[in-house]
């Protein structure tokens, strides 16, 4: 099988997160819930793997890496701590439903900023341009996880600061290929998977809070301040009530160590090289529609693609068939299409593990079925 | 020999001190705060026998907001120190 839906989730994982899967399966109990030697180590383990996380991502106190189950699961602790019924809410084009879904529930007003795929400038004038004096909370991902469109969130933090508007990054597509600096964007939010790029097991994900008083998702034991019915007031107990993912965080951590160790800078070199030739030789076989960047810096490993005639589904089924993976459809991310004009695409996604050879693979495939639509 | 607890709001808060201690060579061990020290429950602390100015002094200079800190000979008895 060759894997080409990284986006979803990375299914490659570093040798050292599975070992350390496995072996937290029968060493470790709960941080916090009691002084034996497995507490102890579970305890120890997740505060490692927020040490890891606050070194990849420049936050100076680990106590504000929360550790969630998903990015879905801190978007939703990010927009219910910052909006209330009515606020006026400005979000990219490009946005996931775990971002539009907790904010139509909260009944927020919301508007999009929308712009063409690729254009960096022209994304952050469509931003500045529909920012007014009563925009309560800007959300923006980084990267768009149906285009791999990478958005100008420095900029636009830059603006939020000077405007005094709470910005969340959801960060989904970058963290572990894009450079971020949690000190340097001082966003309310940021929130990522461990499952995708930082190479984590499913169930983990990480929130970093720069907000002050975030609001709790979930309200339960936290081993801490145990007396009042009140949840703590602090950070990260506030947001982690109940048994951690122990497994899945010392997974995680492992995961964190490959990506600090291989360095954001030399897997996106990797990625975007690879993704690079991916995109030549697609437009060298014609024969498809192709939602690509002619420039690199504006494009990660994500490359939505639609063959014509044929339904994206139809395309995904035939790779499968071939022994491709790859996903097929809205992505979950409804606005996004609205905002590129496509009604669904076939996305093709890299990780640091795909290889040139599985590449050449798909393009062979890809032709071939394209080809073999042309004749019928 | 007396031991030092400075208790913290979280086992994440005593895990940061711990670290900045570490860095500064002084070893310390995180503990549950017993009970009777602990006005919400479910408190922890880091414990040390020696060296508690140095320690106080390392974590006032890593921006680390200090608790309480208490001293006990070992027979259930805790006296609360200021540093």
């Amino acid at each position: 099988m060759i894997y080409l839906d990284n986006a979803a989730t990375t299914l490659k994982k570093p040798p050292e997160v599975i070992r350390r899967v496995k072996e937290a399966v029968s060493c470790m109990s709960s941080p916090g819930r009691g002084a034996h030697q497995w507490a102890a180590e579970a305890a120890e383990t997740l505060y490692r793997c927020r040490e890891k996380a606050a070194e990849l991502f420049g936050v100076t106190e680990p106590e504000r890496v929360v550790v969630t189950f998903n990015a879905t699961h801190g978007l939703n602790i990010a927009v219910r701590s910052l909006v209330k019924p009515g606020d006026r809410v400005l979000i990219s084009g490009y946005e996931h439903n775990a971002v539009l879904r907790p904010l139509h529930a909260l009944g927020a007003k919301v508007e999009v900023f929308q712009s063409e795929l690729f254009e960096p400038g022209n994304c952050l004038l469509a931003f500045e341009s529909r920012l007014t004096e009563d925009t309560k909370l800007v959300v923006c991902n980084h990267i768009s996880n149906v285009f791999g469109f990478v958005q100008p969130v420095q900029a636009i933090a830059r603006v939020c600061r000077e405007r005094g508007i709470p910005l969340v990054i959801d960060a989904s597509q970058s963290a572990g290929v894009e450079k971020i600096s949690f000190s340097e964007l001082q966003a309310a939010f940021i929130a990522m998977p461990g499952h995708k790029a930082l190479y984590g097991p499913q169930g983990t994900g990480i929130l970093l809070c720069g907000c002050d008083d975030p609001v709790p998702l979930l309200y339960g034991g936290t081993g801490s301040d145990s007396k009042p019915v009140t949840m703590p007031e602090y950070l990260p107990d506030r947001l982690e009530a109940g048994t951690h993912n122990m497994p899945g965080l010392a997974g995680l951590e492992a995961g964190l160590d490959f990506v600090l160790e291989k360095g954001t800078e030399r897997i996106s070199a990797y990625e975007k090289k690879l993704m690079g030739y991916l995109t030549e030789s697609m437009r060298r076989i014609g024969k498809t529609e192709l939602y690509a960047s002619e420039k690199t810096a504006h494009q990660a490993a994500v490359l939505s693609f639609n063959i014509p005639g044929m339904e994206p589904e139809t395309v995904a089924e035939e790779l499968s068939k071939r022994g491709i993976a790859v996903r097929a459809g809205l992505h979950c991310a409804p606005l996004a299409h609205e905002t590129a004009g496509t009604a669904g695409t076939v996305r093709a996604s890299l990780s640091v593990f795909t290889s040139r050879r599985e590449v050449n693979t798909f393009l062979n495939a890809v032709e071939d079925i394209a080809g073999r639509h042309r004749l019928s | 020999m007396e031991k030092y607890y400075i208790s913290s709001r979280s086992l994440t808060e005593s895990q940061r001190m711990q670290r900045a201690l570490e860095r500064a060579g002084i070893r310390s061990a995180v503990v549950k705060l017993p009970a009777g020290l602990s006005e919400g429950g479910c408190g922890y602390a880091l414990s040390l026998t020696r060296r508690i100015e140095d320690a106080v002094e390392t974590l006032k200079r890593a921006n680390i907001k200090l608790n309480r800190i208490y001293v006990t000979s070992g027979e259930g008895v805790f006296r609360e120190v200021m540093y």
